[in-house]
């Protein structure tokens, strides 16, 4: 597993002193919460939204394929179906993430602050700030780990098409890394400059389901393998929190989704995110 | 950076080709640069109407996937589907091989609002 060390320019510096929305919600669904997402992405778009931290969590066990992952690839949906595991796409990138017992965060920053910040820039300033609050909290170290942004290397496109569908079987750019594996995957999606970051922290890993669903085990390393007694998700969720506000200086005040936003949502969930798009 | 003179551009990072009331579009280098390897592409198929500012397609890179905006509106008349088997041509040669679509204009005198490459050096320096 390899790690880098990462030297953001711009953004730190764009974000410093930002007031940010902060949105934290109850479990939903997993359709309902991509819908979310997504819609905070299109007004971010159109530079209608600070900056956003939203926390959340899912009403059921649920797995998120990645924007373009085929679903047919590397995962066991017989299985994941007798478990009770609901199936959802996300808009970001990556491979598949199994939200099971975790802490789900996605930012959102605004095209006026994104334009112009490249991928690897982006997930270094959030990631290590987010990794920071975890460290300040509870003293794990993760490092984030590499990304590579010059592209003067041929893209071994095969290899990537081959890749294992669980997010956490490899380590990619901005995931949370220990020497033991992945406690933190991250993905991310770009909309004319706006910023659109989820990231998984994982709290346990029920073993049966995560092998049953891929197939195999990953790299997961749990919260729970880490410290005892296991921190409350609202532990973690003000860890992340403590992180932007000293990593990048965000103010975060509470909030929540706009009439417009929600109007968004409600229209993305039932054109692109309902239930039956996939299964 | 590479930014042709000839060709026109957009604020969400897109060049525009324009010949006559057709107009070849792709990413820059700069988009390319700042996405990083792009290993998938996906784009609309011919026939298809898109508006200026609509979403067209999206690139992937290994961890983030971008979309593609239309800087100009018209009817897709090619789609470099062979770009789709070779997405990693975007990052070798984005103003050549890595052409995305081709649009028959509704109104070529829409790409008068877009940025000459002077301009769009200025724009990328600024932002």
């Amino acid at each position: 597993m390899s790690s880098s060390a990462c030297s953001p320019e711009p953004l730190p510096e764009q974000l410093a002193g930002q007031s940010w929305r902060l949105i934290e919600d109850e479990a939903a669904p997993g359709a309902w919460n991509m819908a979310v997402d997504d819609a905070l992405l299109e007004a971010a778009r159109r530079n209608e939204t600070a900056p956003t931290l939203r926390l959340y969590a899912w009403s059921r066990p649920t797995l998120s394929l990645g924007r373009h992952q085929d679903p047919c690839d590397g995962i066991d949906h017989d299985y994941r179906k007798t478990a009770g595991v609901d199936l959802v796409r996300r808009p970001t990138g990556g491979r598949a993430v199994l939200h099971d017992r975790e802490v789900t965060y996605s930012i959102i920053l605004p095209a006026a602050l994104g334009r112009g910040v490249g991928v690897g820039d982006v997930y270094c300033t959030l990631s290590r700030a987010l990794l920071a609050g975890l460290e300040e909290v509870f003293g794990i170290r993760c490092s984030v780990s590499g990304v590579r942004t010059d592209s003067s290397g041929t893209p071994d496109t095969q290899n990537r098409m081959s890749m294992p569908a669980n997010c956490f079987a490899t380590a990619a750019g901005g995931d949370g890394v220990l020497p033991a594996g992945k406690l933190v995957g991250s993905a991310q999606a770009r909309r004319a400059g706006a910023v659109l970051q989820h990231g998984s922290v994982l709290l346990e890993v029920r073993e049966e389901l995560w092998s049953g669903v891929f197939g195999a085990a990953g790299l997961e390393v749990p919260l729970a393998a880490l410290i005892q007694p296991l921190p409350a998700p609202e532990s973690v969720r003000a860890a992340l929190r403590r992180g932007l506000e000293r990593g990048v200086g965000a103010r975060l005040l509470p909030d929540q989704l706009a009439g417009g936003e929600r109007a968004e949502a409600e229209r993305l969930l039932a054109d692109r995110y309902g239930v039956g798009c996939l299964d | 950076m590479n930014h042709p003179k000839e060709l026109r551009y957009s604020a969400t990072d897109e060049w525009v080709r324009v010949e006559g009331d057709r107009a070849t579009i792709g990413i820059t280098d700069y988009a390319q640069h700042e996405l990083g390897d792009v290993v998938y592409l996906d784009l609309p198929e011919v026939g298809r109407h898109v508006k200026a500012d609509d979403l067209f397609g999206t690139v992937e890179s290994v961890k983030a996937v971008a979309d593609l905006i239309s800087p100009l509106t018209g009817a897709v008349v090619e789609a470099n589907e062979a770009l789709t088997d070779a997405p990693e041509e975007i990052n070798r040669d984005p103003y050549g091989g890595a052409w995305m679509l081709v649009l028959k204009l509704d109104d070529p005198s829409e790409v008068e609002a877009l940025m000459t490459a002077e301009q769009y050096e200025q724009f990328r320096l600024q932002s």
